[in-house]
Parts: C-alpha cells; structure tokens; sequence
C-alpha cells in the first residue's frame, strides 16, 4: 500500500461521486477512507460511513500518486468484522442460506455438459432474469453453445465489498469445481468478469468482449444514451469500454455521447442494499442527466446499473437486450 | 514589576524551574524571547533516556537519567510513550562493546537485560535480520512541547507569571547586582521591566549571550545536531546502535513519524542549526543499517538543535550540568549544560540554590507533584489517548462533539485548535502548530494553515499575510533538503503559495 | 492517414491533440487524468502567443466565456490575483474593478474562507466584509454537492441580497455545466457574481473539461486511464508504446509519439533522491534548475536520446520540458504554447 505517496492535493474528493452526491456529506471520502484510516486506528474505526463507497475507482484514477485507493478501501471492509448496515448483513445471510446474495428467481437451467458457461451472477438469476434471458437466447443465436449452471454460486466479488471474507472463499471454493469443467465462462456482469479472472483465474469474458467481433443489428429504436459501467471501464480496461461503443454504433443504434455517462450510477460497491437512499440519489442525479440529453433511454453492460437506474423509472436495456444477430 | 526571581529562558529547564520555585511559594517572572522551547528543547529527538546512551562514556549524566527516567514517568506520565529501548549492534561493530555497555549500564543504575537476536526481531519486527547482540532498555519518547507546557501551565496555576515572545534586551547592573532587566513583546512592539531580587539564566545557548548583558562572561561549547523527520512509525521501541556514540545511531518512535538522529559538530551561533545534505544522507544510512525498511522512507523534514554543552563542547563533553554564579552579577544564578531528560533534577538543585539565596525554606515537590494523567488505560479510546497525550488534564475541555478535522496528516481536530487559540501563549500559527501538531505531519501544513489562520484572524485578529508568511517560512526552513514524494509535496505547496497566493520565496 | 500517440492529458497534451487532429493526424490521446492541470486556477498568467484566438474561441463556445489581456482577479485567500486571460466570471479588466467587496461563504471551508478573505483584502486597500452561509460542511466534501440541492441556491441568493457591497466574492460553485447559476444569482439578488481564483479546485477540471470536449469534438480518439508502460524506439524513431489499462495492455504503433506526461508534481517525471529522470529510461533529461525546471532535453521541442541526437519523431509539451525560465504557478501559459510550438514543428500528417 503505497498511502504515504499522498501530496494532499484533494484531487479524489474532487472524482468521488459519492462526496460529489447531495447525500454523501456523512462519507469521509476516499482521503480519509484511503489515506488517513490506514495511518490512524481511530479513523478506520470510523463505522458503517466509511462504507459508503460504490468502488468506482474514480479516486484512484484522478490520483496523481498513484494511490492504491480502492485496495485501501477494500482492507477497510476486510477489517470489519461483521459490523456494517442491516442491508450487508442480509447479503451476508443470503449467500449462508443459497449461496448467492440474493435468492435466485430463475430455473431455466441448462446443464447439457456444453464447454462454455453462461454465468447471470446473483442480480442475473435474482432481479434481472430478463436480461439472462435475453443473453441466453442472443448467444445462443450466435451460435454459441452455453450452459446456465444451477450449482454456480455468487462469484464473491460483492461479499469482498462488505468485508466478508469467509464467505467469499467458501463460494469460490464451491464455484471453482464447477467452473472449472468449461472451457470459457461469458459473464453480463463486469464484476463477476473482474472477480473471476483476477481471484479465481479463470478465463473469463464479459458480454462485450464475446459481441465484439460480431454482426449484430439494433433492438433499439430512437436516441440512446450509454451508462458506462466503472467496472467495465476502470476495472475491465478503457478498450472493452471502447468495444462496447464500437458494437451499438456498427448495429445501427442511434448513440447520443454525453460526458456524464463515465459517472458512477451508485449501484455498486454494496451502496444499494447498504445505503439505499444514496444509492438512489446517484441514480437520481443520472437520471436528470439523461433527461436534459434528451434519450429515449440509456443502454448499459452491467446489471448493477441496469437494476439501480431502472428503479428511478430510467429505460435501460442491457447490451443483450439491445441488440441482435444480423442474418 | 517587581519580583523574587526572574528566570530567563524558557526551555525545559526554565520551565521547570519556574514551576519548582511557583510550588516553594516565590514570586516569580518567567521571560522566554520565542515559544517555549524555542532551543534545544524543541530541537532534540524527543528521547527520554535510559541512561544507557551515556553509560559508558558519561556515567554521572547516565546516573542522573535512570533516575530522573522514573521520575518523569510518574509526574508525566501523559507526553511519555513507553516504548522501551534497544540497543542493537551489527556486523561490523565492536562485538565486545555489548559488554561494556551491560558492565557500564549496571554500574549506573540503567536497568538492562540482554535478548537473544530472536528475541529481538520478534520484539523489533522492522529490526535488521544482521543484528548480532541486543540489550533492551527503559528508553521512552517524549513530546517535550508537550512537557514544557505542562510545567508552564503549572507553574501559573501556582502563580506564576510566564511569558513567551518576549526578549530580555537589557540590564542595569549596580554594585554586583542585577537591578533591572528590560524586556520587548516581541509582537505587540511594548516594552516592560523587571527589577529581580534573583535572576536564574536558563537560556541555553543563549545563557552567554544573557551573562554578557549582566557583564560576566560564561564559556560555553555550542554543539549542533541534526535530525530528520521520517513519515510513520518505523519501529514500536527507540532504537539505538550498540557501538561507542557516534552520527545516525538512534530512531525514536514520536507520534505519528520516526525521528531519526543525530549529528554533533561545532556551532558557531545558537542560530546555527541548519541541516547538511551530507548529514541527511548520513543519518538515512546509517538508520537504514538498523532499520532497513526506512530506504524507502518519505523524510517529511529536517531539523536541527544546538546544544549547550559545559566548558568546550563536542562530543566527548560531558552532558551533566552546573550551576554558575559570577561575582560581577551575584544575583545571577545560570545552569550550563544538561539534557531534557534531567531537566526537572537541573531545575531542582538550582531551585534549591535560589531558595538559599531568597531564604525560602519549602522543599522540592516537583518529583511528586503530577503534571498531567497517564495517556492510556481506563477504557479510553484511541482518540482519547492522543488527546490526552497532547494536553493532558486539559484535553477534557476540547469539545469532540465537533467532528471536523482541520488538520488531516496529525488528525487534528478543528475543535483542538480552537482550544490552543485560547491559551494566552498563542500568538503565532507555529505556537498553535506546537500545542497541536497542525503542519506538522506530512504536507508541511499546505492543507491546514489557511484553516488556522481563518480560526487566528477570527479570535485574535492577526494580520492574516504576515502571520502566515512566518509560518510558511518556518515551515520552508525544514524542506529545504526535500526529495522523494516530499519533493512533489513541496512543488504543490509553492506552485499553491508562491505561484497563486504570492506569498512566501522570493516571490 | 498518418498516426500520433499523445500521452499525457493535461493541458498541453489535449491541446495538442486538438490541434494535431485539426490539421488531419489520426490522435489518439492517452493517459492516466490526474493532470496538474486538475490542481490549477484554469488562468493563464502569462500572455498568450499566437494561440490566443483559438484558445479564446475554444473557452467561449464551450461557453466559459473568457477575455486576454491585463486581468485581475481575488484569490479564495483574498489576494489579488494578476493574470492574461481567464473566464469573465472571476476576473475583471485591469483598472475595471469593484470598489468593494462582499465575501460570503462556507466557515472552516476551504473553498472561501470568508473572515480571512476579508481581512486579506482589507489589508490591500480593498474595501470588504464577509458573510457566513448557515451551514457546517466538512472541509473533504466539496462545497458545490451542498447546492444540488435546489434550496441552498436559494439561501446564498438571499445571503447576497444582504451584502452590503456590488460585487460579492463567491467560492467556486460553477462547473461547466452550472455557469448558467450565475446568472441565475445575479438576477436574483441584484449582485454581480465574482468567482474566487481557486488552486486545487474546480476551475482547474472546468479548464480540462473545455480542452477535452473541444479534443473529443476535433476526432481525437480518448484513451483516459491508461498508463504507458513502455516505448519501442527503432535507433531513433518511435516505432509503438505498451499501454496499459484496468486488466488490459495494448500496443499503439503510431508515426508520432508527444509526450505531455508533465512534470515530477503528477508523476509525470520520475524523481530520485532530489533529481529527475525518465521513467521510461528513453530520452535524456536536463537536471539544471533542479525538480522545478528540469525535464526532458530538447531542441525545438525535438526530444532527445541519450546519444545528444534528436528522436526523429518524438516531440514534448508541457511541465515534462526542460525550462530554464519556469516559475512556480505559470504552468498552464507554458504548456499551451508548447504544445501550439511543437505542433508547429511537427510535419503534416
């Protein structure tokens, strides 16, 4: 950890969209949570407010030493030990009982012994079942042979947001044999893409870098904007970032570029179980954004952001639901 | 005014002296022409000494710690961390030094116990994996500001007057006497006289300088060293190289930083402070041979003291004291030498010698009476404790309800600020840097001072422009040498200051 | 259609972008977006050269409408802030300038500190007071989230009907996308709005975001959170650099390498000990002047290799130069006209 790089320049306070947020004033920010907490005991023991963090990477990236902000964020909630809001306890308590963080919705499992695995994630199989579906049926279009595995359980990535260790290694210890026995593992989450090719070392692709090469042809009429998701851009890379404009504008979809689509919507980090009200009031502040635009609706690759904006009545399309294959 | 003493020099051991005298019931004057411990007592490296430093070399001054160690532990328990001490040789040192220092350490009354190198790593963990031989120690680290203030506090509270910022510049002598001193306010420009029955000379390297206005020449040896600053705690004990004294040979844990120290060459002035490049390279070897993990270290700042040594100085002098008395200024009583560890025995035996003189017959109660509640314990929690450790006693009047920080390198609250700023000692951005630690931790105060100095102009009406460029010049003194992250610091701070606000360099 | 890789996107960089894909080079711009420019006032205190009218036009069809010549402006400290072309919201025409002011602000925040504006000014001749907004924020959250509220530009609108002076000096509340509010105070409040001179604030990222948007407008291809891990040189051409970016590193070959990585401040130049060098271990760096005014060696801005030969097709820009005449706080002036010169030296596409 590299926190005594800081040269106090205010930069992070500045990126967060969280201090950046009406109802972010109770958050530290990412000084205190980064850089401060790790040098005194007393900052880290700070409470469920230095939690109110989406991991969105912002701080780090405008850094300009470099700081490690967000693995500094993550040891905090490694340290934690069980304290934290109602809403972390009940992911907690979720993931005990099924082994994912919310209880699945969905049981069109297709376990045909396919070398490739099509993996929705807890969001997948518990809120957004349409965008599983529409992800199922569009690879499946292309060609691309896929199981949808009953046994795969939460990739961890959000238990290591809420400090929950164990857990994390439980699920990966349960998920690593089934995941193993395919060939390659497609993902709609960037999260689940991050978690499962750093931790578990898998091959894993996300949506967008499978479409990629494609052809494909818009499902979406009228104007659209772009949610882009921090996992995909910061966490990802900046290129797949990039790949996903590159597959809406050669399908045809009307693209409207606005610079807040690079804004962290709130739907990460555990914000919206943990604090619901701000995670709201982020996807509030996109929403208006959008309108003043003048979209139609807004086309994401996340289902994090998908859910988090569509619960402020937004139009969202996942980019499965936004596209087709071009016969 | 008129008083019964009039002490000069307001380091540690004039402030213990006005304390020790305030509690025998004399009338007393305390003139100090900077902040407290504006000389050597606030540039040392905050070691509270074993004793074991000077047990081979100097057994009268390693006597006189060991004892005076305990002491000050159980009057002040509160600027004291008791981090223990080693002493820890490497390849390459005198491998029977170890010895004579356990033989020496004994002989002195300095408590030691030798550990096996494992036993040293699993207590030193940063500790070099070369170490050969440890001995451990009751070194601790001290916040001298800290202490002096709680002497000064005291000593008011017993009813003394103490004033900082102001400078003797005169005597009137009569007849072998000292029979009035004049003095300048530094800041508000008045002037005042004191007409003392006694004058005690604490002013340390300056103590000449003060004999000479009463016509009696003192000798004194001025000796400099240096210290850097570096960010974190590197080590849990102080850290001392077992081998004969010589440059870069002690880390003290202080706070949130490790002091690493020290040098000794001759000075030519008490201003004559200043830090070398060699020295800095010096001692961030030499401590990097102990601790290897400070390569890396950030060096947030440099610093430097002169010490006041008896007769001729260097290092071979002696760090023990004296009381002098001259027959051209009879009622001039000055302390020559010492060290900040025995500066409460210092001030006793000159206190001792003022009652004589003044016919005051109470005895000393200065090794008994408390200067402030242990830091730790009792359920207090970290917050608490670093509070306390600060302020002592007082730390219960700063209202932690307001949770804003103004200083965020020191996690200092707004709320301590406000609480200094109604000291009366309190008149310029260093005094309240001293009191609370806001500038001193690692950005050098580029983030802080505007929000001390709004809190200033608010309570004191300074003069927002000059106020600050004191300070940023203070500051500047110790960054010269800046390299590292703490160069990009430095670059933000001027490009901030110089380049925007138009204050400070050459600008 | 020949390639240009800029890395760097600071100042110097997105201008240089800018004007390279204006005279037909295929840009792609890269780099990590912690600039020093992000730390800046977004003024320029040194004239402009010829670049004056692009920039001017720049600024004002972004809408931070902007004026050149002998400027004047207050600092959040409350010092008089001299300078050669800023927006017209914080600063005046020499000799044009209010007779008094009105401070008002947040108390212990860093944005404008009100009692101590006000007794900064006081003592430059300036007649002033200040004024308190009822509010506690702590000092790491930025001021401009307490207005998303809709309300709090309600209560400074009224707060500015109680100013006793004109003009009322205000924290940096006004993004790009919020300079319509200071109309919107001013119709409210019957004040003219002045906007303090802010380092470490949001004049320095407002100033970016106009060289972005106009960068993104003239084609240039963004490549921002990227880090450049290496170069291949071929003797003494650029051949293509190693980026890396999140989980992904990509190789860019281009016919044209600028580097506008800055100065030691944001990483830019690698220091050790008390002096420079290259991170990329590539071209020679001048360590006269020390950290401040070291940088890379060049001539006509042609950076050069270690051998004292010029890189065939490497050209610098910005604080990353070697500047014998480089001052504390100029910085933005100076990388402008780098990158306009080294884009002057360059070939066509």
């Amino acid at each position: 950890m590299n926190s005594d790089r800081c040269i106090k320049c205010g930069s992070c306070l500045r990126a967060c969209p969280v201090l950046g947020d009406a109802r972010g004033a109770l958050f530290p920010g990412p000084r205190a949570t980064g850089v401060d907490a790790p040098r005194f005991p007393e900052r880290a023991d700070a409470g469920p407010s230095a939690l109110m963090c989406t991991m969105c990477h912002a701080c780090e990236l405008a850094c300009p030493s470099s700081i490690t902000l967000t693995k500094a964020m993550l040891r905090l909630r490694s340290e934690l030990k069980g304290q934290g809001p109602s809403g972390h306890l009940r992911m907690r308590e979720n993931v005990m009982a099924t082994g994912r963080t919310v209880s699945a919705d969905f049981d069109e499992w297709v376990e045909e012994g396919n070398d490739i695995l099509y993996f929705p994630g807890c969001i997948g199989l518990g809120r957004l079942t349409s965008m599983t579906r529409a992800a199922s049926s569009l690879l499946t279009s292309l060609d691309i042979k896929h199981d949808i595995s009953s046994r795969a359980l939460c990739c961890g990535s959000p238990l290591l947001k809420v400090g929950a260790l164990e857990e994390a290694a439980n699920v990966k210890r349960s998920n690593m044999e089934v995941l193993s026995a395919y060939r390659k593992v497609v993902v709609s989450c960037p999260g689940c893409a991050y978690q499962l090719r750093t931790e578990y070392g898998l091959e894993a692709k996300h949506m967008v870098e499978v479409l990629r090469d494609l052809p494909l042809r818009s499902r979406a009429e009228g104007r659209w904007a772009l949610q882009m998701p921090c996992h995909l851009k910061r966490g990802l890379g900046p290129w797949t970032a990039e790949d996903l404009v590159g597959i809406l504008e050669r399908a045809g979809v009307e693209l409207v570029r606005i610079p807040e689509e690079d804004v962290c919507c709130g739907g990460g980090g555990g914000l919206p179980s943990g604090f619901p009200e701000l995670a709201a009031s982020m996807a509030r502040s996109k929403v208006r954004a959008y309108e003043r635009a003048g979209v139609d609706g807004v086309i994401t690759a996340c289902p994090f952001c998908c859910l988090n904006l569509r619960r402020e009545g937004l139009r969202v399309l996942d980019i499965s639901e936004a596209v087709s294959l071009n016969e | 005014m008129r008083k019964e003493v009039l002490v000069i020099g307001g380091g540690a051991t004039g402030a213990g002296v006005v304390r020790d005298l305030a509690l025998r019931g004399a009338d007393c004057v305390l003139l100090e022409m900077g902040d407290y411990c504006h000389g050597a007592s606030g540039g040392n490296h905050g070691l509270l000494h074993s004793g074991g430093r000077y047990a081979v070399k100097d057994p009268s001054s390693a006597r006189e710690c060991a004892e005076e160690n305990s002491t000050l532990r159980r009057i002040a328990p509160f600027c004291i961390e008791d981090t223990g001490g080693l002493f820890a040789s490497l390849p390459g040192d005198d491998p029977e030094f170890g010895d004579r220092f356990e033989r020496a350490c004994r002989e002195t009354g300095v408590p030691v116990e030798e550990l096996s190198a494992q036993e040293a790593l699993a207590e030193e963990p940063g500790l070099s994996t070369d170490v050969t031989r440890c001995y451990r120690v009751p070194d601790g680290s001290v916040d001298p500001f800290a202490l002096v203030q709680a002497n000064v506090d005291d000593a008011r509270a017993n009813g003394a007057t103490v004033l900082n910022h102001c400078r003797v510049t005169g005597m009137e002598v009569d007849g072998g006497r000292v029979v009035r001193v004049d003095y300048v306010n530094n800041r508000n420009g008045e002037s005042g006289h004191v007409f003392p029955e006694l004058m005690v000379n604490t002013a340390g390297a300056w103590a000449p300088q003060v004999a000479k206005m009463a016509g009696v020449h003192l000798a004194m040896g001025l000796d400099q060293g240096s210290m850097l600053v570096a960010d974190g705690r590197h080590c849990r004990h102080v850290v001392n190289r077992l081998r004969p004294p010589s440059n870069g040979d002690i880390a003290v844990p202080n706070h949130t930083s490790t002091i690493l120290g020290t040098t000794s060459r001759p000075a030519s002035s008490p201003e004559d402070s200043g830090v070398s490049e060699a020295d800095q390279g010096l001692l961030l070897r030499e401590a990097s041979r102990m601790l290897p993990g400070l390569r890396t270290v950030r060096v947030i700042r440099s610093y430097g003291g002169v010490r006041p040594l008896l007769g001729g100085g260097g290092r071979e002098a002696s760090r023990s004291f004296a009381v002098l008395r001259d027959e051209g200024a009879e009622n001039m009583l000055t302390v020559s030498g010492g060290k900040l560890t025995t500066y409460r025995l210092m001030a006793e035996k000159v206190s001792d010698q003022a009652c004589r003189v003044l016919g005051i017959r109470a005895a000393c109660r200065t090794a008994s009476e408390p200067l402030g509640p242990p830091a730790e314990g009792g359920g207090m929690s970290i917050a608490e404790s670093r509070l306390t450790r600060k302020y002592g006693w007082r730390s219960r009047d700063i209202d932690t309800g307001d949770a804003r920080v103004i200083c965020s390198c020191e996690q200092v609250l707004r709320s301590e600020v406000v609480h200094a700023l109604g000291g009366e000692d309190v008149l310029t951005m260093a005094d309240v840097m001293r009191r609370t630690r806001a500038g001193m931790g690692y950005c050098q105060g580029m983030d802080c001072s505007l929000g001390v100095l709004e809190l200033m102009v608010r309570s004191k009406g300074v003069d927002p422009r000059q106020t600050l460029l004191e300070f940023l010049s203070e500051r500047e003194k110790g960054l010269e040498l800046a390299s590292g992250d703490q160069l990009r610091q430095e670059l933000l701070r001027r490009h901030v200051f110089q380049g925007v606000y138009r204050l400070g360099g050459g600008a | 259609m020949s390639r240009a890789l800029v890395i760097g996107q600071g100042a110097a960089g997105l201008f240089a972008s800018a004007l390279l894909a204006e005279k037909g080079w295929q840009v792609t711009l890269a780099g990590r977006g912690a600039p020093a420019a992000a730390m800046s006032t977004g003024c320029l205190r040194s004239p402009p050269g010829n670049w004056r009218g692009t920039l001017l036009d720049i600024l004002n069809r972004a809408g931070l409408h902007s004026a050149a010549g002998r400027r004047v402006g207050v600092s959040n400290l409350g010092t008089l802030f001299e300078c050669a072309l800023a927006p017209d919201i914080c600063t005046w025409e020499e000799g044009n300038g209010p007779k008094g002011l009105s401070v008002i602000g947040v108390e212990g925040h860093p944005s404008l500190r009100p009692c101590l504006a006000d007794a900064m000014l006081e003592r430059q001749g300036v007649r002033s007071e200040h004024l308190h907004l009822p509010w506690k924020v702590p000092p790491d959250v930025p001021l401009a989230s307490r207005f998303l509220d809709e309300g709090a530009w309600e209560v400074l609108a009224r707060s500015m009907k109680e100013a006793r002076e004109e003009t009322v000096l205000l924290p940096s509340l006004f993004p790009l996308s919020d300079l319509h509010r200071v109309h919107w105070l001013e119709g409210h409040s019957g004040r003219k709005v002045l906007e303090a001179i802010t380092p470490l604030g949001i004049p320095g990222q407002r100033f970016l975001e106009v060289l972005t948007g106009h960068a993104m407008k003239a084609g240039v291809s963004m490549r921002p959170g990227t880090r450049l891990v290496s170069l291949e040189m071929e003797g003494d051409r650029f051949r293509g650099a190693m980026l890396t970016g999140g989980l992904e590193t990509r190789r860019l070959e281009a016919d044209m390498l600028v580097l506008a990585t800055g100065g030691a401040l944001p990483d830019g130049m690698a220091i050790s000990g008390r002096g420079l060098a290259d991170p990329l271990t590539t071209f020679q760096v001048s360590t006269a002047g020390g950290p401040l005014q070291g940088g890379y060696a060049h001539r006509g801005r042609r950076l050069l290799l270690p051998s004292g030969r010029e890189a065939a097709n490497v050209f610098g820009a910005g604080d990353c130069l070697a500047r014998s005449d480089r001052g504390y706080g100029g910085g933005l002036s100076e990388a402008l006209n780098d990158a306009w010169a080294a884009v002057q030296a360059m070939e066509g596409p």
